[in-house]
């Protein structure tokens, strides 16, 4: 039905740009992960030597366990919130609706916004300090305090502890954390929302006219219909955390003690401040890779294999 | 009479939580638009309140009179805008040739198009500060243009993709068999169909270029700077005792993209959805 390079022009002028701004600097990545480069001289080749060099590098080690902690602190978070969230707002009271409208507010707004909002809401005297004065506690800098949180929890109850066990994650992670999960659990809430406008009302009838309360519904229906689409909310989420940089950037700067320095973070400093250009592509790599993974799972799950079609 | 009483419990239910949800969602946005009508003679209260006693807009007018602001707003809306209107044409392209042609590496290219979304800014942001040094385009709104836009097609392409692909296929053939061309039938079938995808597409591509962060902080100067550089680097630097500035740049630059949402809303859900899951 159609000419042979027809296909070609429509998808050109898109493929071009991505093409020059996308393919082609990651391609260069992988090429600078085999040399030493500092942008001022040529790059000189290295073979595996920034690979190997990640693995003796004490601070790498720290930034993985941090980004992997971080992870599994946010993705848990904002599965089951942003599902609570959508199980909530699934109905039509007008309210309802403008709930609605204001929880994607977080979601719109920039990160540089957020994390100004965020770090002045942290302050050791900002308003959340001010109110928990109000209960006798005196707060933590939430984003400059390096003990862990079960051990800084522990404290408040008299209790020392030395043991490794409790100095994860940093309060400052955590309080990073906080933040990403309050910019981000409205976005999953509408995979979710429409998730849950797909069940049918039928299902929800059928089950409770077999005598299930509101609890054995939502265990013993709706969490198994949904399942999908918690799959996608996990995995989108994942990449979300392994990638992140704008919360480190803005807030923290990863410190204290690099306890909140994340990868996307760590390869920035070590590109732009210390010109460690070919090991900074070289932990590119390696944060690619594991997001590669996560990716082609997301891919799958979405269906992205049935791509031929049409006329 | 037990049901009635049950529903409205869970109607009240409903509300206390979902109220209670908004409140902690917006309160540190309510925080930015009270802060930014406060006095200076409130500012520095601990601990602070949450309504100042008086207000004043003297904040915004100082923000648009003196400092660069002005300069920073309208580049973001220049680059925004152009990245929302070329990405849209880019992709709507794109997309009708991944739902409609066969092609080889069909699905090859759709992967590097999910693939790419999922790219982390910071591990080619050498390598593409060099392809943008080479080009001439540092710090011109040309470059930032070009970049996004290059950013977004993938995500819009496999939004729109997932659009197409669900109109059928016999309206089209009836409109070649008449005569039509590929780009006429585009344009009068397919986009009139897929108008909240498109609606859906054009703001994403326009958020994204609205927020973007690290790559507008390392490839402007001065010329192209947009908001986000500017509040961060006013965050630092000149505002460190303004908050009252600060603030009001931050609620005049989260406008747009609430506005944006709020009007476009069922738009934005809709076509959001409609691509992120297939069962």
């Amino acid at each position: 039905m159609h000419g042979r390079y027809t296909p070609f022009f429509f998808v050109g002028p898109g493929l071009l740009l991505l093409g020059i701004f996308f393919a082609y600097p990651l391609l260069d990545t992988l090429w600078l992960s085999l040399h030493r480069y500092n942008i001022f001289t040529a790059p000189v080749f290295i073979g595996f030597d920034n690979f190997r060099r990640a693995w003796g590098d004490e601070l790498f080690w720290r930034v993985l366990a941090n980004t992997l902690l971080y992870a599994a602190i946010v993705v848990p978070a904002l599965v089951v919130l942003s599902f609570f969230m959508a199980l909530l707002l699934d109905n039509s009271l007008r309210l309802i609706k403008i709930f609605r409208t204001l929880y994607y507010i977080p979601v719109v707004t920039s990160i540089v916004v957020a994390g100004i909002i965020w770090k002045w809401l942290y302050n050791s005297d900002g308003l959340i300090n001010a109110v928990l004065k109000g209960y006798g506690i005196i707060g933590p800098s939430w984003l400059a305090d390096a003990r862990g949180v079960p051990e800084a929890f522990l404290g408040l109850f008299g209790i020392q502890t030395e043991s490794v066990w409790f100095t994860e994650p940093a309060i400052a992670l955590f309080s990073v954390a906080m933040v990403t999960i309050w910019k981000a659990a409205p976005y999953y809430m509408i995979i979710y929302l429409a998730g849950l406008q797909g069940i049918p009302i039928a299902l929800k009838e059928a089950a409770r006219i077999d005598g299930a309360g509101g609890w054995q519904v939502i265990r013993h229906v709706i969490i198994p219909t949904i399942k999908p689409y918690t799959l996608v909310v996990s995995i989108i989420a994942t990449i979300a955390a392994l990638r992140t940089f704008g919360e480190v950037y803005v807030m923290t700067g990863g410190g204290p003690f690099h306890r909140t320095n994340l990868l996307s973070y760590y390869i920035y400093t070590l590109g732009f401040k210390y010109l460690e250009v070919g090991y900074a592509a070289a932990v590119s790599v390696f944060l690619l890779a594991i997001i590669l993974i996560f990716a082609i799972i997301n891919f799958r799950l979405a269906g992205g294999d049935n791509t031929t079609g049409g006329a | 009479m037990r049901v009635k009483t049950q529903a409205k419990i869970r109607t009240w239910l409903a509300y206390g939580l979902g109220g209670t949800f908004v409140f902690a969602l917006v309160l540190p946005l309510i925080w930015v638009v009270t802060t930014s009508v406060r006095p200076l003679s409130e500012m520095t209260q601990t601990p602070p309140l949450i309504f100042p006693r008086s207000i004043t807009f003297d904040a915004y007018v100082d923000l648009w009179d003196t400092g660069p602001f002005a300069k920073y707003f309208i580049n973001s809306v220049v680059i925004s805008f152009s990245t929302a209107l070329i990405a849209l044409i880019f992709s709507i392209c794109a997309a009708y040739a991944f739902a409609r042609f066969r092609f080889k590496g069909a699905t090859l290219l759709l992967m590097v198009v999910v693939m790419s979304q999922m790219l982390p800014g910071s591990s080619i942001l050498i390598p593409l500060f060099q392809v943008i040094r080479a080009m001439g385009l540092l710090d011109t709104h040309v470059g930032m243009v070009l970049i996004y836009t290059g950013f977004a097609i993938p995500f819009c392409t496999w939004l729109l993709n997932g659009y197409f692909r669900a109109i059928p296929v016999d309206l089209e053939q009836a409109a070649l068999i008449d005569g039509c061309n590929r780009l006429e039938l585009l344009y009068m079938i397919i986009l009139p169909l897929a108008a909240p995808a498109i609606v859906a597409v054009g703001t994403f591509a326009f958020l994204l270029s609205w927020n973007e962060f690290l790559f507008a902080f390392v490839f402007t100067k001065s010329q192209a700077l947009t908001i986000p550089v500017g509040l961060r680097a006013a965050f630092l630097g000149q505002y460190v005792n303004k908050y009252d500035q600060l603030f009001a740049a931050s609620l005049i630059f989260s406008l747009p993209p609430i506005a944006l949402f709020v009007g476009l809303q069922r738009y934005f859900v809709q076509g959001l959805t409609a691509g992120a899951v297939k069962e």
